[in-house]
Order: structure tokens, then C-alpha cells, then sequence
């Protein structure tokens, strides 16, 4: 068991230590300025700009936004950076809108990206790419969800005062088509239609007994060579015979009205179109998708319809050229996003600046800091009973 | 499957009937040499109707003046356009005749003005092939019209195909007989019209 004075003595040696401490942190609140300088600020978006570079050379103690948009990603990324270096950072806007996009091209030569986007419910959204205003949506429950021209790689959505961006993270590589079927309207508008979008088209056209027309080179269906294979009647023998494999390891089929038989059928199928003359199904086999269309005379739609409503060849081909791009085989290559995408921007700044609180004050508690005086009177305090204790045991 | 249908175009002027046999025996023919699943009978459709567009294959024929109303221009327009074909022949085999000069200024002012297709285009092998280019018709060998055998047919082009195909030959007189009537030939004079029909359904 310590004697009395062996303690005291520890004790002594504690109160040095913590005098000596003491002194450390005082001097070194002393000689940091922006400790001296540590205040509460509040901000509104007009101001953040501006105010930044202040904020990196004296960070306050607290700094609080009051937002109308979402903030730029520059902005975001500043103020996430003067965050980390202890500032406690909070923000709140009654009017920014959360949206968020993805854009993918599709297997269409014409160059087309799908759009979709996320925004609140009949919310209008206006679409644009990097030339300009495109269009304007009513948002549904999931939604928007429209085809884009690919004039560049970036496309953004906007609903009042706040803006999404995003570029395609790849793009498609588009191998052939195949096109059989006997001869008929059907058959030529078929491959009419669907070379004029773009496609590169291998077609066999039967027109006797031992006579084809045949366009393009070799006609075995293979996804080294064909994105999607499409038998126009029941003649497709040559679609027929291949079209499982095929499918199976990924490649596409269309089936058109009279070719219903052609192919492999997946144990369950979605309608992606219904009409009073039929339906459009979809159903996956193995890896490849299949689309059987119950549209008698698809080709009545080019060369009847009717052009005060729209142009018809142009409908017609993108009706068959949206039904390809739903099964095409299209191997993905990725692409460098460009620096400018700010696809989800309100969830980028909710990850890099916390979520949104209501006010200031509702704002998590600052850090207790002790002022230095205190600590300075801990100091002396210290130092007196440590000498205290000296004095009364007899030492000097 | 549905059927191909032979559509003559009714004009408002002129005779468009002059040659009521040559549907039933390029139908024939066709049955008779190709797998082409065809309509047994054709029909006669206005040109001025929107009708006309359920037809991608057109064929007019006549001996006398041709003036197109607006509406008969208009579709005919629309159906080259939208990637069907209309084939012209001359009744006459006369290039001075009223039928030639009328069609020909009109056709000029509907689409364009009908320049010689080359005596190897794909017309002249898309079923039989037809080495000289287009095939003689009786009426030209034994010089009735303008006298003249002639070298070319001509046509209007759209991306390469023949959207508008005009004859000189009067093919509706070499055509325009009873199908039975063919067991009397060597050689079935209306082959030439299943390669214009194949062309048709398959270029």
C-alpha cells in the first residue's frame, strides 16, 4: 500500500501535467486565428458564392443555407470540403425539387437515347440537350420516360428552378439484321423500313419454289452477326431453323403477324401493345427476348395512313425500329462521362452535405468548446495546489 | 397471308379500261411461275381515292389525252413516296400520240420527268432474265404506231428504285388476251410482267 506522501506526490506530478496541457491549448487557440474567429453564420444562395473563399480562409463554427435550387457541384463540393474542416454545416429550402436522370442509348442506328427520369407527379418537366429545350413532359407516378435524338451525348431535365444532367455512360454496338419472308408488301416494307432507319439488313425474299432474293451476305442466325432476326410470315424457314439458338444466347426475334408459329416462346410474356386488331408480347428465352406481333399488315400503316396526322413512313419505321431496339443483341462499350453530368443532383448534395434540416436552431448541437479563459483559470488553479501541496509536506 | 391484288388506277380523263385483260393474265402468271400468294381477281381503283394506297403496285394504261386532277397527282405522289410503284404504258406505241405527250407532262409535273433505264437493271433479271433489256412486243415489230422498236423503257427514281415505270411498248396490247389463250404461244409473252411485278414486291 502507497504512503500518504508517495500520493500526494502523484497527484503533484498529475497537476503538473495538467497545468502543462492546459498551457498547450491555450497557446495554441492563441496562435490559430480562425479560432479566434469562430462564429455562427447564416447564408442565402445569392451569397454562397461569394462568401466561399472567406469561409475557406476563417471557417465560422456553424454555417447554415438557405436554399432555393439545389446548389451548383463546385459549390457542393466546396462546401463539403470547409465541412470536414469543422465547420457545422446545415441547410434547408422549401422549393428545391428532387430529380433524377439516366440516359441510354438505344440499339438504333438513327442514334435515339431513352430518357428516364424521376420528378414529382405532374410536375411539368422540360427536357433539353446540350443545343436546347426538346420537350416538355407531365410527369406520371414513375415518372418520365421519352425517346431523344442523338444529336450529342448529354441530355437534362428541369422542373421550375432546378436542373438534372447526365450523359450516356455507354453506347451500343449494333451488329445486322435478318429479314425473311416470302414475297410480299409485307416483306418489302419490312426491310424498306427498317434499312431507312439505318440498319444494316440481310434479307431473303422468297418468291418460288428455289428462287430467293437475297440482300447481304450469310443467313445463319448468329449474334456474332445479327442483333435480331424478324420472320415476316411462315415461309422464314431459314429464321426458323436457327432462331432458337439464337434467342437463347441472346439475339432477338420478331415475329410479324403471319409468322406466329416461327421460333421459341418463353413460359410467360407481357403485352407491350394492345390494339382491337391484336397484341404486341414480349417474353424472355434463355439470354434473348422475343416479340410477337399480332398486327395484321403492318405495312397498310406506311402506305395508308393517314399524313395529317403524321408523316406514316416515318411512323412505321419507328414503330418496327423501337420493336427491334426491344430485343436487339447490342454488346455495351462504356464511354467517358463527360465532367459537366449531375444526374441526381439534390441526392449528391444530401450525401455530401448531410440531409436537410428545418432551421438553425434544429440543427445538430454544435461542439462544447470550453472558453480559453476557463481553461486558463483550471491552469492557475491547478498550478496554486500543486504548490499548495508542496509547500505543507515541506518541500520547496 | 395477305394476297397480292393487280390494281388498274382510274383516271377521270381518258380510257383507263382500254386494255380489261392484262390484270387477268399478269395474275396468271404470276399463280403460274412464282410462290406469290396472289388475289385471283384485281381490282380497278381511282387514283383520285385514298383507296389507292392499299395498293403499292399501280397500273395505268390508255389511248387517249391524260390530264391528272389534283387529287389524282396528289396521290400519286404519296404512293411513290411512301415506297410504292406505278406502271405506265403507252395503248398507242405512238411517242407523237396524245396519250405519250399528255402522260409524259403530266407524269413530269406529279413526280419528275421519266429519264431511260439501263438495259441491265435489276428489273430485267429480278424473276426471268431479260439480257437485251425490255422484250419486243408484236406491236412494235410489225410497226404499228410510231414505227419504232424501242431500246429503253423509262422511269422516275426515288433512292434507287423505279418508283415510276413508263413504257412506250404498249405491253397492254401484247398482254391483253385471254390467260387460256397462252397455250398458243412458244414463249409467254407476259413474263415480262412477272419480273415487274416481282420488282415491285421485292426491290
Amino acid at each position: 500500500m502507497p504512503s500518504p506522501v508517495s500520493a500526494r506526490r502523484v497527484g503533484e506530478w498529475a497537476l503538473r501535467v495538467i497545468s502543462l496541457a492546459l498551457l498547450v491549448v491555450i497557446l495554441m487557440r492563441a496562435w490559430t486565428p480562425s479560432s479566434r474567429s469562430r462564429q455562427i453564420e447564416n447564408a442565402g444562395q445569392g451569397n454562397i458564392a461569394a462568401s466561399l473563399p472567406r469561409w475557406s480562409l476563417v471557417a465560422p463554427a456553424q454555417l447554415h443555407l438557405a436554399l432555393d435550387s439545389v446548389l451548383p457541384r463546385d459549390q457542393r463540393d466546396w462546401l463539403a470540403a470547409i465541412e470536414r474542416a469543422g465547420t457545422n454545416l446545415t441547410w434547408n429550402s422549401a422549393h428545391i425539387t428532387p430529380l433524377a436522370l439516366t440516359l441510354t442509348q438505344m440499339p438504333d442506328p438513327s442514334g435515339v437515347y431513352e430518357l428516364s427520369a424521376s420528378a414529382p407527379r405532374d410536375s411539368l418537366v422540360v427536357v433539353r440537350d446540350a443545343v436546347g429545350v426538346l420537350d416538355s413532359v407531365k410527369a406520371g407516378g414513375d415518372g418520365i420516360r421519352v425517346e431523344i435524338p442523338g444529336t450529342t451525348n448529354r441530355a437534362g431535365v428541369s422542373v421550375g428552378g432546378s436542373h438534372a444532367w447526365a450523359s450516356a455512360a455507354d453506347t451500343a454496338v449494333l451488329k445486322r439484321l435478318l429479314v425473311e419472308g416470302a414475297a410480299s408488301w409485307e416483306t418489302k416494307f419490312t426491310i424498306a423500313a427498317l434499312a431507312e432507319r439505318g440498319w444494316k439488313v440481310d434479307a431473303v425474299t422468297h418468291v418460288a419454289p428455289g428462287v430467293d432474293v437475297r440482300e447481304g451476305g450469310p443467313v445463319i442466325p448468329d449474334t456474332s452477326r445479327y442483333a435480331a432476326i424478324i420472320a415476316v410470315d411462315s415461309t422464314a424457314a431459314l429464321v426458323s431453323r436457327g432462331a432458337s439458338a439464337f434467342v437463347r444466347s441472346g439475339g432477338g426475334l420478331i415475329t410479324l403477324h403471319d409468322a406466329s408459329t416461327v421460333g421459341p416462346t418463353g413460359a410467360t410474356s407481357v403485352v407491350l401493345e394492345h390494339r382491337p386488331d391484336g397484341d404486341v408480347r414480349a417474353s424472355r428465352v434463355g439470354a434473348g427476348r422475343v416479340i410477337r406481333v399480332g398486327y395484321k399488315d403492318l405495312w397498310r400503316q406506311r402506305m395508308s395512313g393517314d399524313d395529317s396526322v403524321s408523316d406514316p413512313v416515318a411512323a412505321h419505321r419507328a414503330w418496327l425500329a423501337r420493336a427491334v431496339a426491344t430485343v436487339a443483341y447490342a454488346p455495351r462499350v462504356a464511354v467517358a462521362t463527360d465532367s459537366v453530368s449531375d444526374p441526381a443532383p439534390l441526392a449528391d448534395m444530401v450525401d455530401r452535405l448531410g440531409a436537410r434540416s428545418g432551421s438553425p436552431d434544429a440543427a445538430s448541437p454544435m461542439r462544447s468548446e470550453v472558453p480559453s479563459s476557463v481553461l486558463f483559470g483550471i491552469l492557475l488553479a491547478s498550478l496554486l495546489l500543486e504548490l499548495a501541496s508542496r509547500r505543507l509536506r515541506g518541500a520547496k | 397471308m395477305t394476297r397480292f391484288v393487280f390494281c388498274t388506277g382510274q383516271y377521270d380523263s381518258g380510257d383507263w379500261d382500254s386494255a380489261p385483260l392484262v390484270p387477268a393474265n399478269l395474275i396468271d402468271s404470276v399463280a403460274q411461275y412464282t410462290s406469290i400468294a396472289v388475289a385471283p381477281s384485281g381490282v380497278n381503283v381511282a387514283l383520285a381515292s385514298d383507296a389507292i394506297l392499299d395498293y403499292p403496285l399501280v397500273y395505268i394504261t390508255g389511248h387517249l389525252p391524260v390530264r391528272f386532277s389534283a387529287a389524282e397527282r396528289r396521290n400519286i405522289r404519296k404512293l411513290t413516296d411512301r415506297g410504292g410503284m406505278i406502271f405506265v404504258d403507252d395503248h398507242n406505241h405512238d411517242i407523237d400520240g396524245v396519250f405519250h405527250n399528255t402522260a409524259m407532262e403530266e407524269i413530269t409535273i406529279a413526280l419528275s420527268k421519266p429519264v431511260d433505264i439501263p438495259n441491265d437493271h435489276e428489273l430485267y433479271h429480278s424473276f426471268f432474265k431479260f439480257a437485251d433489256g425490255p422484250p419486243t412486243t408484236s406491236q412494235e415489230l410489225n410497226g404499228w404506231g410510231d414505227n419504232l422498236v424501242h431500246k429503253n423503257l423509262q422511269g422516275v427514281m426515288r433512292d434507287g428504285h423505279i418508283a415510276l415505270l413508263y413504257s412506250s411498248k404498249d405491253y397492254s396490247s401484247e398482254w391483253n388476251y385471254h390467260p387460256e389463250s397462252k397455250r398458243f404461244n412458244a414463249v409467254d409473252n407476259t413474263r415480262f410482267g412477272v419480273n415487274i411485278i416481282v420488282y415491285a414486291l421485292t426491290r
